[in-house]
Order: C-alpha cells, then structure tokens, then sequence
C-alpha cells in the first residue's frame, strides 16, 4: 500500500469515527469516578466523547483520551482530567512517539510537574502555535494527599488566550492531575469558581 | 618502463578526469526573475494569491507569538536589507516564537524567521545563508509558481475526487495527492534558492563558508535527535537532502574566491542579541523535550559563548526532564556549576528541589533561601516556603 492510499484510508476511517460519536453528553451532578480519583462535579457540566474533533488555529486536531469536561464547548472551557499516569508514561497516553511527548516519573517534584504539564500542553496545542507559561505555584491539599496547585496562561496564534488553573498529587507512584482551561476574559471567569471547587474536590478512592 | 608509462598516463587522464568532474561540479547561480518593487501583474491568479497572503499577514501581526523584542526585530531587518540590497523595500519581516529550525518567504514578501532558526546559527554568517535563502524564494517567484502548481494538481485532482464521491467516499484524496506531488517539486526550487541565496549573502560581505556549515550543524543535531521529528518519507521528500546542500554549496564556496567585504559580519552584537533573548528562547526549546537535540544546541551555545551559567542551568534542566541512568547525577553538578556562576534565579531553586530528593535538606534549604532573596516577588514563593518548612 503506497503512502496515497494510506491517507485515503485513514482519512476514511477517521471521519467515519467522527460521524458515528455523538460530541457531547450531560454529566450528572454528583460523585464521578476517573480512574483512582473521585470527584464531586457540579450542575451544568458536559463530558465530551473519548475521541472529538477540534478546529484549533484552523487546523483539523484529533484529540483523544480524556475525558474532558465542559460547559460552553471545548473552544471555550474545558476541565482535562490525566488520572493514574504512572511512571514513563506522558500525560497524553495515544500522542505518538514522534511527538516526544515529556513522560511522568514517580520522584517528580511539583517544579517538575509544571514543566511537564507547560510542555504537554504545548503540544497538544501545537508546538510553534502556541505558548504556555504557568505561576504560582503553591501546596494543595487533596483529603489527606499532599499534592500543589498552580495557575496557567496559554496564548495560541490564531485564536483566544486562555488561563488555566492546575491541580493534582502524586500517590502510590501515580500522578492525578486535572487541567481547567478557559477563554479569556469571559469564559474563564465565568466558569472559574466551579472548575476550582471540582478540583479541589479529587480524592482518592480506596482500594 | 612501459608499465611506468602506463601509470603516468592513466594518472594524467584520471587528473585530468577528476578536474573535469570538479569543474561540473560547481553549481550555477540562477538568476532572479522579478525586479525589485515587483507588484502582481495582471493574472487574477497572481492577485488572488496577493489578497490571500496580505489576510494572513494580518494575521501574523496580530498573533500572540510574533517577537515584540525591537531591538532583536531590527536587527534582523537591518539584515535582511543589507542582503536583499534593492528589493528591502518590498519585505516585511516578521519573527516568529517557534523553538524548531525554520524560516519562510511569501510571494507578497512577507518574511517570517522562526526563533529556533536564531538558537541554531552559530554567526552572523550563518543567519545571513538563511536569510539569503528566503530572500531568493521571493526574487525567484516561486511561492507563485508552487501555487499555480497547487491549483493545477487541484483541477486534476478533483476529477479523482468526482470519481471517489460517486463510489461513496466523499473525501479529497485526489487534492492530497495533488499536494504531496506540489511539494515533491519545491525541492529543485530549494535547491536554487541554496544558490542564489549563497551569492546574495556573498555579495554583502559574508563568509561563503557559512553556506554549508550551518547544513553540516543541522545534520550534527538530527544525528543526535533521540526521536525524529519528521520520519524519512513524507516531509523529507520536499526538501533536498542536508548533506547533498552541504555538499553542492561547499563546491560552490571553493570554486569563488571571497570579495573584500565592505562590511564584515558584527558577530558581538548578534550574540549580544541572542544572549540577552537566551532565557526564553532555551525555555521554548526545553518544551519540545527533545533532549538529544537540546544537548547538541547547548554544547553549540556553549561554543558560541553564551552565558555559562544559562547553558549549565538549561542543560541540567534537560537532564532532568530526560531523567535516564546517571542524570540526575549529572543535573546536580550542571546546577552546582550554574549557581556559581551568574544563572536565573531558578537555578537556586531546582537546584534545592534536587538536593531535597537526594537527602540533603540543609543544602536544599540555603538553596531555596538563595532562591527567595535573588526573586523576592516569585509566584510560587508558597510553595518554597513549604518545603523549607518541612524540611527536618
């Protein structure tokens, strides 16, 4: 099969998946377990299908894994929830290889886990399109896990600024972290106390 | 005797053959097919493509990543006029945050140089060779020619695509077909561009030599590269291989013999630019996580002489993000060399987050509190001043 008919093919498959997924489902407020963490979602939010479509700097992206959360559409705001990476994985599990995605290590300090969410993020918005910068970065407590918080700024070329609130900890070798993003100046503010408070709401669940 | 007689010979004719060779390998400089102040003439195509480009311009401006730095966007104006001599007026130069190697030219000239084209070259020099480059893509046309090759492939392409959405699959396989065969054709293009862009820097005083050494540089660090951004195939096809560049433009350079030049090359104001940019730019480059490329840009910028203690503290930052056997080791001696020499004050700071992972609290704590008094306004002092709080 030459390299023409392979992207023929893929482009097939890819828009077939796309048809068939329906985009978005209303998440039930309430407890919701991701992986080892629990968390306690408000009214209002969405989740949307493990694999979408998203046009971002006028590129067709794929993005999938998740799951990820929202109010107004993925464009606008959006929580992204990485539970359970464990040791040598990236954030992003299905990025490909060549994408050299930073991969988690159980000894990670906080001031890792920001580098290593800035550079994620920088590719999942496109390395060259876009520019994430994190502050503040301080301690959070998650139940009885010592875990950090932090803020983001993310700038694409061909589109809104967003900010970013982070937070997550490391327990039993495995990071938790969920990523809230919003447009600014409207739609991270107005989402920003609810993305916060179902942050701060992981915990993790027994054994 | 008659043996002699034969060596000799066959050495004279292979001389003689080898010289030939030599000679027909020195390249031919194109020439350039549009006059300065060039405006589209009156094919609508032409126009069009004008209307297009001018739209993303504006978005270029507008964008977020565009370098607001004046004295480093002047700077590369001030190049960029002194290579393309009269048609400097038909350029808008434009720099670009964007950590990998690359630089372009429109056909309406609008020129954009991404930032890690500026991490990569090594001199004046070789930032001239890539400017060059550029500016010959503009005098030779050939974003206009690629273009009606684009729109001629289309037409034929969507034919294929009729054919493809009467038997069901409603997908423009044809014009991506039509795309890859466009960008297989915009490697001769490439490689004229090499050329005159070699004669365009010659012809403002820089070194020739410079032509191939950056191309020799970049092989070097794909070399080193632990995951290939591009695999061999697709992307590679649309441009001339690295090594084949090099070496038709190291022919080049020995066969012309340098003019005096008026103005010699200000390699101190071009490191004192990319040093007093260095933070940022080296913070870019640590997001690829591409480590092996990483090491081979520090031990250049090294080279270069930019600041000891940024390139120590960025290769330990790498070193940790890359994390094998060994590195974190060798993260701590790059952070201890960093912090004794003039560093950002992050280094202080990492450099205690290490110590506290390696057991050594009390190094950590005179780390961190180095950390607070060299940036007193840091955002994540909190978090600092925990674990200085919770260190024995």
């Amino acid at each position: 099969m030459n390299i023409r008919s392979m992207l023929g093919c893929c482009a097939v498959l890819l828009l077939t998946g796309c048809a068939t997924t329906p985009p978005y489902t209303e998440l039930p407020a309430g407890p919701v377990t991701v992986g080892s963490v629990r968390f306690d979602v408000d009214a209002g939010w969405n989740v949307a299908a493990p694999k979408i479509w998203l046009v971002s700097n006028g590129v067709l992206r794929v993005q999938e894994g998740g799951p990820y959360w929202t109010r107004d559409g993925q464009q606008l705001d959006q929580i992204i929830v990485y539970p359970d990476i464990r040791d040598g994985e990236a954030l992003e599990k299905k990025a490909p290889k060549q994408a050299a995605y930073p991969a988690f290590r159980a000894n990670m300090l906080p001031n890792e886990i920001v580098a290593l969410v800035e550079s994620t993020l920088t590719k999942v918005f496109g390395e060259g399109d876009a520019l994430v910068t994190s502050s503040g970065l301080r301690p959070q407590k998650f139940g009885d896990q010592k875990g950090f918080a932090f803020d983001l700024a993310l700038s694409v070329s061909n589109g809104p600024d967003y900010k970013g609130l982070v937070g997550g900890f490391v327990a039993d070798g495995k990071l938790q972290l969920a990523v809230y993003l919003g447009a600014v100046p409207y739609y991270f503010d107005l989402h920003r106390e609810s993305a916060a408070r179902i942050i701060a709401s992981a915990r993790l669940t027994g054994p | 005797m008659a043996d002699t007689v034969r060596a000799m010979t066959c050495a004279v004719i292979c001389c003689a053959a080898l010289h030939t060779l030599a000679a027909a390998a020195v390249p031919t400089i194109p020439k350039p097919v549009i006059p300065p102040g060039y405006q589209p003439q009156h094919e609508r195509d032409e126009r069009g493509l004008w209307l297009e480009l001018d739209e993303y311009e504006k978005a270029v401006i507008a964008s977020p990543l565009r370098i607001r730095e004046a004295a480093l966007d002047d700077y590369i104006k001030n190049l960029v006029c002194r290579i393309g001599k009269d048609y400097c007026g038909d350029f808008r130069v434009y720099v670009m945050r964007n950590p990998y190697f690359n630089a372009s030219m429109a056909a309406n000239g609008m020129m954009l140089v991404w930032t890690g084209a500026l991490t990569r070259v090594g001199s004046e020099d070789e930032l001239a060779t890539v400017i060059g480059h550029e500016i010959a893509h503009y005098e030779m046309a050939h974003t206009l020619a690629q273009f009606r090759n684009i729109k001629k492939g289309m037409a034929i392409g969507s034919i294929f695509d009729i054919g493809l959405a009467v038997i069901g699959v409603p997908i423009p396989v044809g014009q991506m077909t039509a795309v890859l065969n466009v960008l297989a054709f915009s490697r001769e293009e490439e490689e004229q561009a090499d050329l005159l862009g070699a004669q365009l820097m010659l012809d403002a005083g820089f070194d020739p030599h410079a032509t191939y050494r950056i191309w020799r540089d970049l092989i070097q660090e794909d070399q080193r590269a632990e995951t290939k951004r591009e695999e061999p195939g697709l992307f590679t096809k649309t441009h001339p291989d690295s090594a084949a560049r090099a070496q038709v433009l190291e022919a080049w350079a020995h066969s012309i013999s340098r003019p005096a030049a008026a103005e010699p090359a200000d390699h101190e104001t071009f490191r004192a630019l990319i040093a007093a940019n260095y933070s940022w730019l080296m913070e870019d480059q640590i997001k690829t996580a591409r480590y092996g490329r990483t090491e081979y840009l520090l031990e250049q910028q090294a080279q270069f002489g930019m600041p000891e203690g940024f390139v120590h503290f960025y290769r330990a930052q790498m070193l940790m993000q890359r994390a094998e056997a060994g590195d974190a080791q060798a993260a701590r001696a790059e952070y201890a060399l960093a912090t004794n020499a003039a560093a950002p004050p992050e280094a202080f700071r990492n450099y205690g987050y290490l110590l506290l992972k390696d057991n050594d609290p009390a190094a950590a704590r005179v780390q961190f509190q180095r950390y607070l008094t060299a940036k007193p306004d840091a955002t994540d002092r909190a978090m600092v001043e925990f674990y200085i709080s919770e260190v024995p």
